[in-house]
């Protein structure tokens, strides 16, 4: 399926991948280019280095989604364009109250434990929910016909796959029940065993006193929300698994690392996920006119080319003035390297996957206009 | 702070934005501490944890340590509990293993934890941390826990790794950073949130892969600069010089807007072709010199 059926034919597409590959700059322009192509896009981020505000020229975006096809500088038709950054520990709190129905005190109740005050900090996992709720509730708003998410930055790209089981452990109801026993019950009834008590001894010296009756009463409220919870990540899974929900896999030649990549696809297709292929940003070869994509296919080195560049370089400039040049492109030719290395790998690993490939820009993408040029890239190639 | 003063610190925290070099960064420092007769260690705080968390020897002088967050819990608990018949009491309960999955920020707590009990054991500690967001934290995370918990053993720990961190004497938190648009936008807000979280020890920011343009390149550029723009405009290596300058002069942009808000006390480190950690070594031995 080529990019632009990708971006048709999709309800929600995911943008995987490590940290400082322009995940977020990737996701932001396919948000454009699907926007004029028609599709009504808002582009989520979930990031504590606020990257897409800097992608978007924004120095700070609402929890709500900010129109922002009026900046757009081409005509868009129909489609629209929009962002939302949504900060972790407002999503929290809105999710916290949203669950907790019209039961307000429940809702204050849990943000008054001093758990919740750890919990909402911005953790790995609690991030990557946040992410997955926020995708449900805007691919549920009418106003909407495609979301983006940039996936939260994490050392390893599985680890957003993964947040929903290290989450479902948090809310394991056998032991939420157990600990949900009301205070007086723990310590007075005689239903306790002697190993409990003895164990909540040992806990109670760890923690100080107080930490226990906190983490019961923090407990009890998760017992109540957990239904409402459960029930939201099946409806999140249900969504990875149909078919215009789409996952890519953003990466870069500096920071590909093959296994986590491999990895990462097994564990997509596993879960009978969509993987509809690779975006490579800031490849070098394409800034610099080589056509990378005949050469990975065909096997070929730039060496020919570099060799004709300089006999005509030659010409007109004196021998040691091409060699400060050869000098010079040493730094390319290392990069150029990584560059076919990359793609050669990706096109013998997974030929029936798309592999598209982004140059290397001239200047830092973070403003609409910059975003736009990428954007273009998108529609330039032919599929 | 200079860069030498790295050979009086005990605890030395690498962070910055993903790919900025963190890796490679603490990889070679460890490297050239070790060379100066140091004990160093150098632990990784990066999920997917190791098999197996296991001390290695890497050269004389040199351990690392791939940290895995199970084993650090069951090794602070069996130090806190003493006793066999408690140690196993406790980590064998339901409700313990539990905790120990789910808590949130209890793994980030053990890993840091575990950097700060071996502080003892060596001459200096090389930590390879996450990228900024999750490093911040996970630095955080004494300080909530001490909330956490009211009082007793983990409270108390909790309070003096805070202290350690805070001091400058032992500890120092490196922010690497490339001369790129985003990660310094990210070294900018991740000095400002280190500076409200540890007041006291505030990090210093290092440049990587600073392209060295040469004096010579840089008159010839001038010189010749119409020609390669004009004549040249779809050779290779024309193309290369012409963006290589675009791209030196985008980083010193950027480099003067840093240091327009922050203090630059590191000299750079420049653009390595091969970029490897044995040239990061040498480059880190001449500046501790």
């Amino acid at each position: 399926m080529s990019l632009k059926n990708n971006l048709l034919n999709s309800r929600v597409i995911i943008c995987c991948g490590s940290g400082g590959v322009g995940k977020t700059t990737i996701s932001a322009a396919l948000g454009l280019m699907a926007a004029e192509l028609g599709r009504k896009v808002v582009v989520i981020t979930i990031d504590p280095a606020k990257r897409l505000a800097t992608s978007l020229g924004l120095k700070e975006l609402k929890t709500t989604p900010t129109d922002l096809t009026d900046q757009i500088p081409e005509k868009m038709g129909t489609g629209r364009f929009s962002a939302v950054m949504p900060d972790t520990r407002h999503t929290f709190e809105t999710f916290v109250h949203h669950m907790a129905g019209k039961n307000e005190g429940l809702a204050a109740r849990v943000f008054k434990t001093s758990i919740f005050k750890v919990f909402a900090k911005e953790f790995s996992g609690a991030n990557e929910y946040m992410a997955m709720e926020k995708l449900y509730e805007l691919y549920n708003d009418p106003s909407f016909d495609l979301v983006i998410l940039d996936t939260p930055p994490a050392a390893n790209v599985k680890s957003f796959l993964e947040a929903p089981k290290v989450l479902s452990e948090f809310f394991d109801d056998k032991i939420i029940k157990m600990l949900a026993i009301p205070t007086s019950a723990f310590f007075g009834s005689k239903l306790i065993s002697g190993t409990i008590r003895k164990f909540l001894e040992i806990l109670e010296n760890l923690t100080g006193s107080g930490f226990i009756s906190d983490l019961i009463e923090f407990s009890t409220s998760l017992l109540e929300l957990r239904q409402q919870f459960l029930h939201n990540l099946s409806s999140i899974q249900k969504l990875f698994e149909q078919k215009e929900t789409h996952f890519l896999l953003v990466t870069s030649p500096e920071r590909i690392n093959e296994n986590e990549n491999f990895e990462f696809i097994k564990d997509l297709k596993s879960k009978k996920y969509f993987f509809w292929g690779f975006i490579v940003n800031r490849v070098s070869s394409l800034k610099l006119g080589f056509p990378l994509e005949d050469l990975y296919q065909n096997q070929k080195t730039t060496e020919d080319w570099i060799k004709k560049s300089k006999e005509e370089l030659s010409k007109k400039l004196d021998p040691s003035d091409v060699q400060i040049l050869e000098k010079a492109f040493e730094y390319w030719n290392l990069r150029m390297a990584k560059d076919l290395k990359v793609t050669q790998h990706i096109h013998q690993k997974y030929p029936e996957q798309e592999l598209f490939l982004v140059p290397e820009q001239e200047e830092d993408v973070h403003s609409i206009e910059s975003l736009n040029r990428i954007s273009k890239l998108f529609h330039e190639k032919k599929t | 702070m200079k860069l030498n003063d790295l050979g009086n610190k005990k605890i030395i925290f690498i962070t910055g934005k993903g790919g900025v070099g963190k890796t490679t960064i603490s990889r070679g420092l460890a490297h050239a501490l070790s060379s100066q007769n140091k004990k160093t260690l150098l632990v990784e705080v990066l999920p997917p944890p190791p098999a197996e968390q296991k001390l290695n020897l890497i050269s004389k002088n040199l351990w690392h340590l791939p940290l895995h967050s199970k084993d650090c819990f069951r090794e602070y608990i069996q130090l806190k509990l003493k006793l066999k018949t408690l140690t196993s009491l406790f980590l064998d309960n339901r409700l313990t293993q539990y905790l120990e999955k789910a808590a949130p920020g209890l793994k980030e707590l053990v890993l840091i934890g575990k950097v700060w009990f071996e502080k003892e054991n060596y001459d200096h500690i090389v930590v390879d941390m996450p990228s900024t967001g999750y490093a911040a934290a996970m630095i955080n995370t004494p300080i909530n826990f001490a909330g956490l918990f009211p009082g007793g053993p983990i409270h108390h720990d909790c309070l003096e790794m805070t202290k350690t961190f805070s001091d400058p004497k032992t500890t120092t938190f490196i922010m690497a950073t490339l001369l790129e648009e985003m990660p310094v936008q990210e070294t900018l807000e991740f000095t400002k949130k280190m500076a409200a979280l540890l007041p006291e020890n505030k990090p210093n920011i290092l440049i990587n892969r600073k392209i060295i343009f040469s004096e010579k390149m840089d008159l010839f550029y001038k010189k010749n600069s119409q020609v390669l723009e004009n004549d040249f405009s779809a050779n290779p290596l024309a193309k290369g010089f012409v963006f290589l300058k675009k791209i030196t002069e985008s980083q010193i942009r950027h480099q003067t807007q840093l240091r327009a808000e922050e203090p630059l006390n590191f000299p750079e480190i420049p653009e390595f072709v091969k970029n490897t950690s044995s040239e990061l070594c040498s480059w880190f031995q001449e500046q501790l010199q």
